[in-house]
């Protein structure tokens, strides 16, 4: 990974910090010398051993629920005094058919991926405009954004987020704050059990399947998404790239942005 | 061949200013930087420059195996191949058909003609990155539909290269810069994409210009 000056100091909160692809980019922001804060719903013994070898802060709640991105954002201020980087990567998703989906169930992935994020960067806004700028990166998805079976509500999130991302980017451009957008692809993390589960098949075979529609015949590693998460948060990164996504998916799916900024 | 134990990048189209853009990022990161360009000179910072018609193939395949023998493996390519030609003169019906074959040479023979050169040595070695300049002219004045076209055709070219070069872990991408170009921003991304982005590939990446 290289190793950018500028990001030592910085104050990150990472939604969705305590596992796979957010544990990542926790790991990630460490060794750039970075002051991270990791959110996630429970401090267990897991979560526990991710505070220890990082030495992030806990910011920890559901961001589905009213109240918690004004709070964890919050929290964040009062330990690092600021909030230079907002890394929206908190998913949650249930695979089921759209017409046999709990209502419930259905608005509880939106909660989550989308309205808990808006609650977060709209906690967080009026701080880094305040400071002079700052840096949010959103996590979308591959898999959200073609179009999934079974995945309807999570397809509605999570392009969502992107749209979302776009715009903001556009809209506080005059502060100083970009905004990058990363659609990662098939990434080698806990969340693929839910497609395993799905399928009715194992969790190695689904990574096996998988594969084999990946131009470079394997699976994305966690890393590999923190990796761009750094490079965006950086200077140049960010003006590179704010109001833009890019495909982190082994040639899987190749696109051409369109942006509105 | 040189002593030479740095990572080796070339740049076709070395003496533009994206060219020397990118070129100045990689030499400061500690790369061996190599240009090939239509013109005869280039800034004075390339380890090595060559000069010769980047629309003739078997002259890029020998440049290229030159290159490759006295400096070491090539590990990335830069491809910023299309400013030499012409420049955009009119609308779509005044622009005769020979200009839009002079600018297919530019921009995208010129490139492909380099991709060819390095991507066999590429697969051969297991390894390589390559990074194809096109210029977005979408929010640029004029009439562009000529540049624009040229630039477009390699979109599709990286995209499709990408998927097949995939399994030799050698990564194309396309970097679609809006004009006018933020050199930072395009030189920081060729950058990352040279020494990160290890799972990047077969993507038109957008990269912001400056309003």
């Amino acid at each position: 990974m290289i190793i950018y000056d500028e990001l030592k100091d910085k104050a990150v909160l990472i939604t969705g910090g305590t596992q796979g692809i957010g544990e990542a980019i926790c790991e990630a922001f460490t060794k750039q010398g970075s002051k991270v804060a990791i959110n996630g719903r429970k401090l267990d013994d897991k979560v526990k051993k991710v505070l220890d070898r990082t030495g992030a802060f806990p910011a920890m709640g559901d961001i589905s629920e009213l109240g918690t991105g004004e709070r964890i954002v919050k929290e964040v201020l009062d330990k690092y005094g600021k909030l230079d980087v907002l890394v929206a990567n908190a998913a949650g998703m249930s695979m089921k058919p759209f017409l046999e989906q709990d209502e419930e169930e259905w608005w509880d992935q939106v909660k989550i991926n989308l309205t808990g994020h808006i609650a977060c960067i709209k906690a967080a806004l009026p701080h880094m405009i305040e400071k002079g700028g700052g840096t949010i990166v959103i996590i979308s998805s591959f898999f959200g954004t073609l179009g999934w079976n079974n995945a309807s509500g999570y397809g509605a999130s999570k392009s969502g987020l992107l749209t979302l991302g776009q715009y903001l980017a556009k809209e506080y451009d005059k502060y100083n704050i970009n905004v990058g957008i990363i659609v990662p692809g098939v990434i080698r993390t806990p969340q693929l059990n839910i497609d395993a589960e799905d399928l009715g098949i194992s969790y190695d075979e689904v990574c096996e399947m998988y594969a084999k529609e990946i131009a470079m015949g394997r699976l994305g590693k966690p890393e590999e998404i923190a990796e761009m998460v750094i490079f965006m948060s950086t200077e140049n990164g960010g003006k590179a790239f704010s109001g833009r996504h890019v495909q982190v998916s082994g040639g899987e799916y190749r696109s051409t942005p369109y942006y509105v900024i | 061949m040189i002593n030479n134990s740095k990572k080796v990048a070339l740049i076709a189209g070395a003496a533009n200013k994206v060219g020397t853009s990118v070129a100045s990022k990689l030499k400061d990161s500690g790369w061996s930087v190599i240009g090939i360009d239509a013109v005869s000179e280039a800034d004075s910072l390339y380890d090595g420059f060559y000069s010769i018609d980047m629309t003739d193939r078997d002259k890029f395949v020998d440049v290229v195996e030159e290159i490759a023998d006295t400096y070491g493996p090539i590990k990335v390519l830069f491809c910023a191949t299309g400013f030499e030609k012409d420049r955009q003169s009119g609308g779509f019906l005044e622009t005769p058909i020979k200009q839009w074959e002079r600018t297919l040479d530019g921009w995208l023979k010129s490139s492909i003609n380099a991709c060819f050169a390095v991507g066999k040595k590429m697969v051969k070695n297991k390894d390589g990155r390559i990074m194809i300049l096109s210029p977005d002219y979408s929010k640029a004045e004029g009439d562009n539909i000529l540049m624009a076209v040229g630039a477009g055709t390699l979109h599709g070219f990286a995209k499709s290269l990408g998927v097949e070069l995939a399994k030799d872990n050698v990564l194309v991408n396309c970097v679609y810069a809006n004009i006018p170009f933020n050199y930072n921003a395009i030189a920081s991304t060729a950058h990352f994409l040279s020494e990160s982005a290890n799972y990047v590939t077969g993507q038109v990446i957008s990269i912001r210009g400056i309003d």
